[in-house]
Order: structure tokens, then C-alpha cells, then sequence
């Protein structure tokens, strides 16, 4: 055991002080943070984009002009009920609600917007509280270039406003010049036939950029409105009633018969927890592949470098294997422990948006099986790839030669990735089945699985099913170690491998 | 306590239909500087790894510091293998304190130790380089170091010579007396006969996995005959009737001395020249040379293995 831990002990040192080890370390928590407050400030410094209209029937603008503002309102509240929780005082609770559904949105421009609401909860917050800064305007409707006859058809229209949509021409606004992002034209009829489904739409939406799809549901929106207010009103209905009828929500409670008596509500935090394991998944994935990676390039160095004949003077093959096996899983559990503690100890401090519910997320991920399940599936799946992978290092003479291995390994390592998701989904259904039995997949399936109390026969089975193909990889790779490390020139063929792994070979 | 450090009996390696070592039995006794000749393919490494039981041996025992393996008594023994290599990521320090450690020593003192003998063979400045920064030679010595550093009872150092310029080939023979000196057993592999003739105790000689010889490098001389080489204008009929002479051989005319003939007297065993010289001055013969040199050990090994090793 003693040498066991002395080639152990190097394999940690040495791998330790690469720079992958670091780079590894750091680079998963640091692309999390980073996309995270990336995607939060990009998504609140987005440029505004601009658009115009050109209403023919005369009917429609304002209520164009309404639904924007509608939407933007909405930003607002968003942003206000942020500032708001971030900010407020212990034991003070908002009397409005600050949460951005259509009836609160409704309350909130009908108050008066940001300034009435926080004449309101001013005091409520702590002394220190900065300035609320309302998000800026995201789209904003300009006036159409002068050239445009708005009179003329919508297809005369169109042909004018065109080089200004691809980005040939702009418009002018505040005095700087400005990119079209679209334009909406409604052709004079349009209400009588916004609902036709046939010939050309009386309403069109022109823009060369269709990821973003917000700005025509808003519209969508905003016509819908005014249209079915108006034909709310042509057959004498009050609008105001159906719009307060439609603003009715069922309450639909959430409830787990498999969470303890009196705890059974299903809480977002519950929701966030059931989607862990396919996080979960991902992060098994990449440590055992890095961990691989480190295990594959250390045995070819091993062998290129011709190491092993005076490593075997002194140590048996399978007390290289182990301390190999044991050096490499500490940087494993290492790099994934400082993953794992990167992040609870980050959603514990975390105060931004939504940290209300990442909080007992967290929580409730920490009080399940969850974690010990990882770990469990983590050691499992290390030695059942290590025995792999060990035995793949052994028989190639240069990294180069290992490389040519990986391809296809890699493939083989990638159907975790592909299928976690639809086993998320379908915890018991057929792929999680069949994936849970085929031993390179079932830490991963069974990781996938966890949060789904998969039948405990079923988890004991995947259990003992790794461990065996673990001893049995391992058992191998040992004998194919003692074997190869020796060897040189090219590699064994299918028939002397197996009489290796059989105990026949010449040595 | 016993006084052979290793024993072979009787021990066969074959691999497949190819008969690496064969039938060798060998007994090395403690305190020596052995050397291990032969030409290549001779079966010198195979019948090293079985020794450290690397490989296992097809039949026969072997016997080392009293165990049955070299596993069990590996903190007294050290190696080093004739494909060196070294973790190259690691540095000279380090790399001679782990395989120190493998060998049983705390990993404290591992570490002293080796910078003392990095610092004593001249290789103190680079103790912290990395060994993929060391040249060739350099990392040569710090894999001989590697294999001393537990300061072992007994040694085996595969073709520890190649690969070093004739300077630090001074300082690893200075390293090898100072084993033999603290007591250390050393046998090592060589092709090079001057290295074992300055430095070894007693040789065993493998040719096609056989021995052919094991003895003191002087039995290994006189295995051979001795010759004495003359040039001369006179008819040499007289020496022909001494008694020690066993053959007189025509080399023909001196390259150096015009008029004259080379010639080869190869005399019997235990014979000595003195009788040849006498001889020529009473039957008048000139001599322009009279060259008896002893047998070099490069002599023997040609002579010994000539028809063993073709």
C-alpha cells in the first residue's frame, strides 16, 4: 500500500502542477459566472431598436403605441421588483405586487408607473438603497423617412423602406444615424381584415432580423387588442369586463406524494431541484473526461518514455495501477469538489435576480441524494473508464497512437450528452431503461435518473452492474499493463491481447 | 549471513520458440564489481529483468539477497534499465526522491540525498530543472542517481556507459568504485571491454543466452594464448623447436622496416616470452621488434565469443 501511495501521491503532484489541472479548475466556475453576468448585463444593455409605422387605416398606431409602452412598463415593474427585493428591509413586505403578470402590470401603469410605486416603498428600503435607473426603452418607433409617400401601396411602401431595413440607408434620430430593425405596414382595410387568412395579410411585418421575436408579439398583441375590443363592442359587450374576466387565474396547486407529509407543494425550487441531475450529468461528463484525458496521457508518457521498465523494478503492475488510478481520481474529486463547492457556495451568496428561488434550489439539491449519487456515479464511472482508458495507454507506444483512440471514445463518451435531456424527461421510459444496462452509460443514466426515484431493485442492479465491469476493466487492464508496458514496437493483436488478458501471455 | 548477493540456477527464458537465456547458473559474490558481456541479443537484459523479476523465467531459480523475488528485499536493491527514461515534467530532485522513496527511504531524507549527489557528480546547479531541460548525458546521470540514491546493497546497472562523453564516463566509473567501496555489489552490462577491465572484480560472459564464461577478468585473459609479435631479416627455424611455442604464423613484410617479415608466435599456456628472446640471441636471429603485450580483455571477449556469438 505504501508504494500504492507513493506513485500516487506523484501522479497528484505532477498533475497538479499542469496548467490544464488549473485551467480546468477555474475555467468551468468562471464560465458560469461570466455567461451568467454576461447574459444578465447584455441582456439589460441591448441596443434600443428602432421601427416605424405606417398605419393606413389610422386605427391601429395607438394602439401600437400602448402595447410598447405596455411592454416597456412591464420591464420596469420587472426591474423595480428586483431593486426592491434586493433592497428592502428586513421584516418590510411590499403592499403591491411586484411581479411582472399582465394584472400587475395593468395595477402598475394605471398607478402611475415607477415614480407612484416608489413614492410608495421608498421607506421600506434600507438607508443605503442607490437610485432606481428605469431599463431603457427597447424598441422605439421613429417617424419614416421623408421620401415615404406613407399614402402610397404597401408594396410601393416597402420598396422604399427597404434599402433602409438591409442596412443601406438610415434614418436620422436625435441627429445621429440610426439602423431601421423593422417596419409595420397596415393597409387601410386592416381591421375589417386582420383576421383573413387568405391572398396578402392587410398587416405586414418587415425585418432582416428574425431571432428577435418579441417586438412582433407585440404588435400581435396590441392589434389583438384593439381588434377584438372593437368587435367586443360591435356586438355589445363591455370590454372592460372581458378584460378583467380574462384576467381570472385558475389556481393549480403542485403537489409530490413522494416528498414527506405536510411538505408535499411542489415550489419552483422543487422544479429548479428536478432539473439538477441533468446539470448533474454534464458535470460527470466532463470531469471523467478530463480525468481521462490526464490518466491516458500519463501511461503513453509512461511507456514512450521508457519509465515503466524502471518503475517495475520497484513496484509491481498492479500497485502502478492503482496508485495511478488513486493519484488521478484525487485530481478528479478535487476539480470537481472545487466545481461543487463553487457553486453553492456562489448561489448561497448570490443576490441578484431570482435569488429567491436559486437559494432553496440549492438547498433542496443539498437535503436529496443527489450529491452522494454523483459521487457515487463519479467513483463508478472513474474506474470503469479508467480501466478503459489504462488499457489503451498501455498498448500505444506514443501519444500520437493514443489519439487515434480517442476519436472513437470520444463518440462512445458523447451518447450521455446527447440523450440527457430525453431521459431527464422520461425517467423510466424505455432509452433510460436500456441506457441504464450498458455499463458505459449507467453512471450517467442512473445520475440522470436520481431525482426521479428510479426503482431501488433498478439502482442496486446499475450498482452492482458498474462494480463488476469496473473489476472487470481493472482486473484486465492490469494484466494487459503488465504486459504491454514492456513492449515494444507495434501493437498486440485481438488474439495475443486476449491471451494476455487470459494470464497466457510471454512474460 | 550469506556471502552471494544473487544466485541463478539453472534458468531458461524462452519466448515463444526463441530461447533468450539458457540453462545459466550464476552465484555473485557480495562485495564484487561484476560485469555482465556480451554482444547485442545475447540475452544480458532479459537475464536482468528476470533477475528483478520484471519477467518471470521459463525454468529455473533464482536467488537474490536471500529472497525468491526482487520485490521483497526492493529497498536493498537498485536499477538501472538499458532504455532510460525519466518523468520529463519533473525535476532532477524530485525525480531522483521519488524513485528514492520507491526504494524506501522517508521522502525527507530522499530529498537530501539528492541533492547531495546531485551536488557531489557535478549536477547541483540543475537540481531544480526540469529533466526535459537537461541534456542527454545529464539526464543519463541523474537516472544512474536514481537507481543509487537508497544506497543499495546490491546493483545492476544496464549499459550505464552509453550515451556519456569520456568525462562523465570518469565520473560513473568513480561513482561504481564508490558502491564497491561502501560495499555496494555491482554487476553492469557493458560493450565497451575497457570500462570492465579497469573496473570489474570478476566477468560473466553470455553469448546466445548461454554462458560461456564466469571468472576474474585475468582468468578471462588467459583463456586465450599469448603471442609474441617479432620482425626480423633472419630465418626464425630455431624458435619453432622451443618448447612453449604452439604456433609460428607469417604476418609477411613489415609495413614500417623494408628487408623484414612480421611474424606471429603464439605460445602455450603458462609459457612466458623470456625462453623466445633468449633463443634469438643465441641463434643470431636480428630482431628489428619484439612486441609481447598482454591480451587485452578485448582479445579475450573476441576470442571467447567468437564462435559462440557468430
Amino acid at each position: 500500500m505504501k508504494y500504492t501511495l507513493l506513485i500516487a501521491l506523484r501522479e497528484f503532484a505532477e498533475n497538479a502542477k499542469t496548467k490544464g489541472f488549473w485551467i480546468g479548475l477555474f475555467m468551468l466556475p468562471l464560465i458560469l459566472v461570466i455567461s451568467f453576468f454576461v447574459s444578465t448585463k447584455l441582456s439589460k444593455s441591448e441596443p434600443a431598436r428602432y421601427f416605424v409605422v405606417v398605419d393606413q387605416s389610422g386605427e391601429l398606431s395607438a394602439s401600437i403605441d400602448s402595447s410598447i409602452n405596455w411592454a416597456h412598463q412591464r420591464t420596469v415593474l420587472q426591474a423595480l421588483g428586483e431593486h426592491v427585493r434586493e433592497h428592502l428591509r428586513a421584516g418590510q413586505n411590499p403592499p403591491m405586487d411586484l411581479w411582472p403578470n399582465p394584472a400587475a402590470v395593468d395595477a402598475f401603469i394605471a398607478a402611475g408607473g415607477k415614480d407612484a410605486y416608489l413614492s410608495h416603498l421608498r421607506p421600506m428600503l434600507r438607508e443605503n438603497t442607490p437610485e432606481f435607473k428605469e431599463p431603457a426603452h427597447r424598441f422605439v418607433r421613429v417617424q419614416p423617412p421623408v421620401a415615404l409617400d406613407t399614402t402610397a401601396s404597401a408594396s410601393r411602401i416597402l420598396e422604399t423602406l427597404k434599402p433602409y431595413l438591409v442596412g443601406e440607408k438610415h434614418i436620422t434620430v436625435d441627429g445621429a444615424d440610426v439602423s431601421l430593425f423593422a417596419a409595420l405596414v397596415i393597409e387601410p382595410d386592416a381591421v375589417e381584415g386582420a383576421t383573413r387568412w387568405t391572398g396578402e395579410p392587410a398587416i405586414q411585418y418587415w425585418s432582416t432580423n428574425l431571432a428577435v421575436d418579441d417586438l412582433p408579439e407585440i404588435f400581435r398583441g396590441g392589434l389583438n387588442y384593439e381588434v377584438r375590443r372593437r368587435l367586443y363592442a360591435a356586438r355589445g359587450v363591455e370590454f372592460s369586463t372581458v378584460r378583467s374576466v380574462e384576467g381570472t387565474q385558475v389556481r393549480i396547486g403542485s403537489f409530490d406524494p413522494g416528498k414527506a407529509s405536510g411538505t408535499e407543494t411542489v415550489s419552483t425550487a422543487d422544479r429548479i431541484a428536478g432539473n439538477i441531475p441533468v446539470a448533474f450529468v454534464y458535470l460527470l461528463w466532463v470531469s471523467i473526461f478530463t480525468v481521462m484525458q490526464m490518466l491516458l496521457n500519463n501511461t503513453v508518457e509512461e511507456k514512450s518514455n521508457r519509465i515503466a521498465e524502471v518503475l517495475l523494478s520497484s513496484v509491481t503492475p498492479n500497485e502502478i495501477m492503482m496508485g495511478k488510478l488513486i493519484g488521478i481520481a484525487g485530481i478528479g474529486v478535487t476539480m470537481v469538489g472545487a466545481w461543487l463547492a463553487t457553486i453553492f457556495i456562489g448561489a448561497n451568496l448570490y443576490q441578484g435576480p431570482g435569488a429567491e428561488v436559486v437559494g432553496p434550489a440549492i438547498a433542496a439539491v443539498a437535503s436529496t441524494g443527489l450529491v452522494p449519487m454523483f459521487l457515487l456515479c463519479f467513483l463508478l464511472g472513474y474506474l470503469i473508464y479508467a480501466g478503459l482508458f489504462l488499457s489503451i495507454g498501455a498498448l500505444c507506444n506514443d501519444i500520437k497512437e493514443a489519439q487515434s483512440f480517442q476519436g472513437p471514445m470520444m463518440l462512445i463518451m458523447m451518447v450521455p450528452l446527447f440523450t440527457m435531456v430525453f431521459v431527464n424527461r422520461d425517467p423510466h421510459g424505455t432509452l433510460a431503461t436500456i441506457l441504464t444496462w450498458i455499463p458505459l452509460y449507467t453512471p450517467f443514466t442512473l445520475m440522470n435518473r436520481a431525482a426521479a426515484d428510479p426503482p431501488v431493485l433498478e439502482v442496486v442492479g446499475a450498482v452492482l452492474l458498474m462494480i463488476a465491469t469496473a473489476v472487470l476493466l481493472l482486473w484486465s487492464a492490469g494484466r494487459i499493463l503488465r504486459m504491454a508496458m514492456l513492449r515494444a514496437g507495434g501493437r498486440p493483436k485481438f488474439v495475443e491481447l486476449m491471451q494476455w488478458v487470459r494470464g497466457r501471455g510471454d512474460a | 549471513m550469506n556471502d552471494k548477493v544473487l544466485e541463478l540456477e539453472n534458468v531458461t527464458k524462452r519466448f515463444g520458440d526463441f530461447t533468450a537465456v539458457d540453462d545459466v547458473s550464476l552465484a555473485i559474490p557480495r562485495g564484487s564489481i561484476y560485469g555482465l558481456l556480451g554482444q547485442n541479443g545475447a540475452g544480458k537484459t532479459t537475464t536482468i529483468r528476470m533477475i528483478f523479476d520484471i519477467i518471470k523465467p521459463t525454468s529455473g531459480r533464482i536467488t537474490i539477497l536471500g529472497a525468491p523475488s526482487a520485490l521483497d528485499v526492493r529497498t536493498r536493491i537498485g536499477y538501472l534499465p538499458e532504455e532510460k527514461g525519466l518523468y520529463k515534467a519533473m525535476t532532477a530532485v524530485a525525480t531522483i526522491a521519488f524513485f528514492a522513496s520507491l526504494r524506501g527511504l522517508s521522502r525527507k531524507t530522499a530529498k537530501q540525498r539528492a541533492r547531495e549527489l546531485l551536488e557531489r557528480y557535478g549536477l547541483g546547479k540543475f537540481a531544480d530543472s526540469k529533466i526535459q531541460a537537461l541534456s542527454k548525458g545529464m539526464g543519463q546521470k541523474v537516472q544512474v542517481l536514481c537507481a543509487v540514491a537508497h544506497q543499495p546493497e546490491f546493483v545492476v546497472l544496464d549499459e550505464p556507459f552509453s550515451g556519456l562523453d569520456p568525462v562523465n564516463q570518469q565520473v560513473l566509473e568513480e561513482l561504481i568504485r564508490d558502491l564497491a567501496r561502501q560495499g555496494s555489489t555491482v554487476i553492469f552490462s557493458t560493450h565497451v571491454m575497457q570500462h570492465a577491465e579497469r573496473l570489474c572484480d570478476r566477468l560473466l560472459l553470455i553469448a546466445k543466452g548461454k554462458k560461456i564464461f564466469d571468472g576474474t577478468v585475468v582468468g578471462a585473459k588467459a583463456t586465450i594464448p599469448r603471442r609474441v609479435l617479432i620482425s626480423t631479416e633472419s630465418n626464425i627455424d630455431p624458435l619453432a623447436a622451443l618448447d612453449g611455442v604452439a604456433e609460428i604464423k607469417a604476418l609477411g613484410a613489415s609495413p614500417t622496416d623494408p628487408g623484414t617479415k612480421d611474424w606471429e608466435i603464439r605460445l602455450r599456456a603458462e609459457t612466458s616470452a623470456q625462453p623466445i628472446l633468449e633463443k634469438c640471441f643465441q641463434s643470431g636471429i636480428v630482431l628489428r621488434r619484439f612486441d609481447h603485450s598482454e591480451p587485452s580483455l578485448h582479445d579475450a571477449f573476441v576470442a571467447l565469443v567468437g564462435g559462440e556469438g557468430k
